[in-house]
């Protein structure tokens, strides 16, 4: 023990952090361990005794082995087109050019939109009676139908949703990514560009392997909240046709909040995470090494 | 005249059907007014969702089918409703009406207001009129009901009845009507000068003795649930009507633990 400290000195810090672990432990740490306690009861049931039941019926449910099928495919579609709508405007958006500040604005303003905002103004876009989208299309291609169906078509509802999904997400990657590329030093593009690096060149061995942590973060982050994704999925197409847009997180909510079936739900909610923990293991793992 | 048989509602919306306009406006989204347009064509076939002890689906009989086609078909093969069904929810539905896009719709009571409300320049009393759904085998109307119940564990019980029994009378029964165009369940509302002389109320009234309503038991909002997944699969042709009514029937029973 260091001379002089006393036992407050030791301790102030406990009490400085006190607030906040509290906080933690209210809206995190307890709920997560109600929603674990409760996806070991049975169904109706209380107190402490536990059951496996629920875990055994998931893995036996086909309408969740699709739904986890949906949720990877929408993940994986929605962080390609995060990855290159977002890296393709970053590079963009890092050229001097004149107005630069005013177009890094716009190419926010998806972002700043609520997810039923954008659920609701696409669903009204791509409405075959109403919407813009085929007026648009037709505007170019007369032929087109003018009552074609977007979220009605089982083979396009889903890119449909990916679509949108893509339009609101993409900014928050590209600003991660525009930071990344403001960090590499000019002078490596120099470099390169003295020793008769094209631009292809140029991207693949200066630009990408300067970004290279840069995308991993982006990405794990993305996928973590892309997983999660939820108002967007209801407001757009409740997850049909059918089940063909059903994911994760609107399942969840209809079996906990629509069905009543409480353990259920919290047992395909703890699944969830466990799923998504193990797919942010390389981002925790990275942190983890930079520090 | 109204169409008064199945057979005339789908000539009717067949003729309907011309200049951009369509004969009716059905709901495919995933909500609950999906049973209020579905299910007097299904009951009317003569079709049940359980057997008569609940406890098991009764999705497998020819009614059934005969019901459950006859709505998906109204789409896919009569072609007499707009495009998108799967997307159409009951504002939809009624925005359309409102603005001419269909001839038809089944709705409630209190629609009339609605469409006023969205085209003030519709003139929906001189223009829109009502009539009881299309008989099948059997006359039957959907019911749409709502309660409310007092806790068990409120401290008040006499003050929560005094309410309640003020809520259900005659006088803010009617005046409920009046305002928000609601029907009542009391009969003596029903029968009232009120009623009797509203253009569309008269009709409405008319149908109770034929309302029905769903199973009431705990796994009725998975069987729903289930219910409209079968729709839209048939409206948007993953499955034909046989399938998804079989599938339907397959996760009604896996709901009610009677596989």
């Amino acid at each position: 023990m260091s001379p002089g400290r006393t036992w407050h000195d030791r301790h102030l810090g406990y009490l400085f952090v006190l607030p906040a672990t509290l906080m933690l432990v209210a809206v995190l740490i307890f709920p997560a361990f109600i929603t674990l306690k409760l996806s070991l009861t049975p169904e109706g049931g209380s107190g402490w005794s536990l059951t496996l039941l629920h875990y055994q019926k998931a893995f036996r449910d086909p309408v969740l082995l699709q739904t986890f099928k949906n949720t990877f495919s929408f993940v994986a579609w929605s962080l390609v087109g995060h990855f290159v709508l977002g890296l393709g405007l970053a590079m963009a958006l890092n050229q001097a050019l004149p107005g630069q500040t005013f177009f890094r604005l716009v190419a926010l303003i998806p972002w700043t939109i609520p997810d039923v905002v954008a659920g609701i103004i696409f669903r009204w876009f791509l409405n075959p009676v109403s919407g813009a989208m085929n007026p648009l299309l037709r505007t170019f291609i007369p032929s087109f139908p003018a009552d074609f169906s977007w979220l009605s078509n089982p083979t396009l509802a889903f890119p449909s949703l990916i679509f949108a999904n893509v339009w609101r997400g993409y900014p928050l990657v590209m600003v991660m990514l525009l930071a990344g590329l403001m960090a590499i030093p000019r002078e490596l593009y120099e470099a390169a560009e003295v020793d008769g690096a094209g631009r292809l060149k140029r991207f693949l061995h200066v630009t990408l392997p300067g970004l290279s942590t840069i995308i991993l973060i982006a990405l794990a982050l993305d996928m973590v909240w892309e997983f999660r994704r939820f108002a967007l999925v209801l407001t757009m197409t409740g997850g049909g046709p059918g089940t063909l847009t059903e994911v994760l997180s609107t399942l969840v909510y209809k079996t906990y909040f629509q069905f009543f079936t409480f353990e259920y739900a919290s047992a395909m909610a703890i699944l969830m995470s466990v799923v998504l923990f193990i797919l942010s293991l390389p981002y925790v793992i990275l942190v983890g090494r930079e520090q | 005249m109204p169409p008064a048989t199945r057979e005339q509602f789908l000539d009717y919306s067949k003729k309907l059907t011309r200049a951009g306009r369509y004969g009716i406006g059905l709901i495919g989204s995933r909500q609950e007014g999906l049973f209020m347009r579905f299910n007097p064509f299904f009951w009317g076939a003569g079709a049940e969702y359980l057997t008569s002890d609940n406890k098991r689906s009764a999705l497998d009989t020819p009614e059934a089918l005969e019901g459950f086609r006859f709505y998906v078909e109204l789409f896919t093969k009569h072609k007499v409703v707009p495009p998108g069904v799967i997307e159409q929810g009951a504002q939809e539905v009624r925005t359309q009406i409102a603005h001419e896009k269909v001839s038809m719709e089944v709705g409630v009571i209190q629609a009339p207001l609605i469409y006023a409300a969205i085209n003030p320049n519709m003139k929906v009393n001189e223009v829109m009129a009502a009539a009881a759904i299309p008989s099948g085998k059997k006359r039957v109307s959907t019911v749409e009901y709502g309660m409310r119940v007092i806790s068990a564990f409120t401290k008040h019980p006499e003050e929560a009845w005094k309410v309640y029994k003020a809520w259900v009378s005659k006088d803010v029964q009617l005046r409920n009507f009046k305002i928000y165009g609601v029907m009542s369940a009391r009969l003596d509302v029903k029968s009232s000068p009120e009623i009797a002389n509203h253009k569309f109320a008269k009709i409405f009234a008319a149908q109770a003795p034929y309302g029905k309503i769903e199973p009431l038991i705990p796994e009725w909002p998975k069987i729903g649930d289930a219910t409209i997944t079968a729709v839209q699969e048939g409206f948007s042709g993953v499955k034909t009507p046989e399938q998804a009514l079989k599938d339907l029937h397959t996760a009604t029973n896996r709901a009610l633990g009677a596989q």
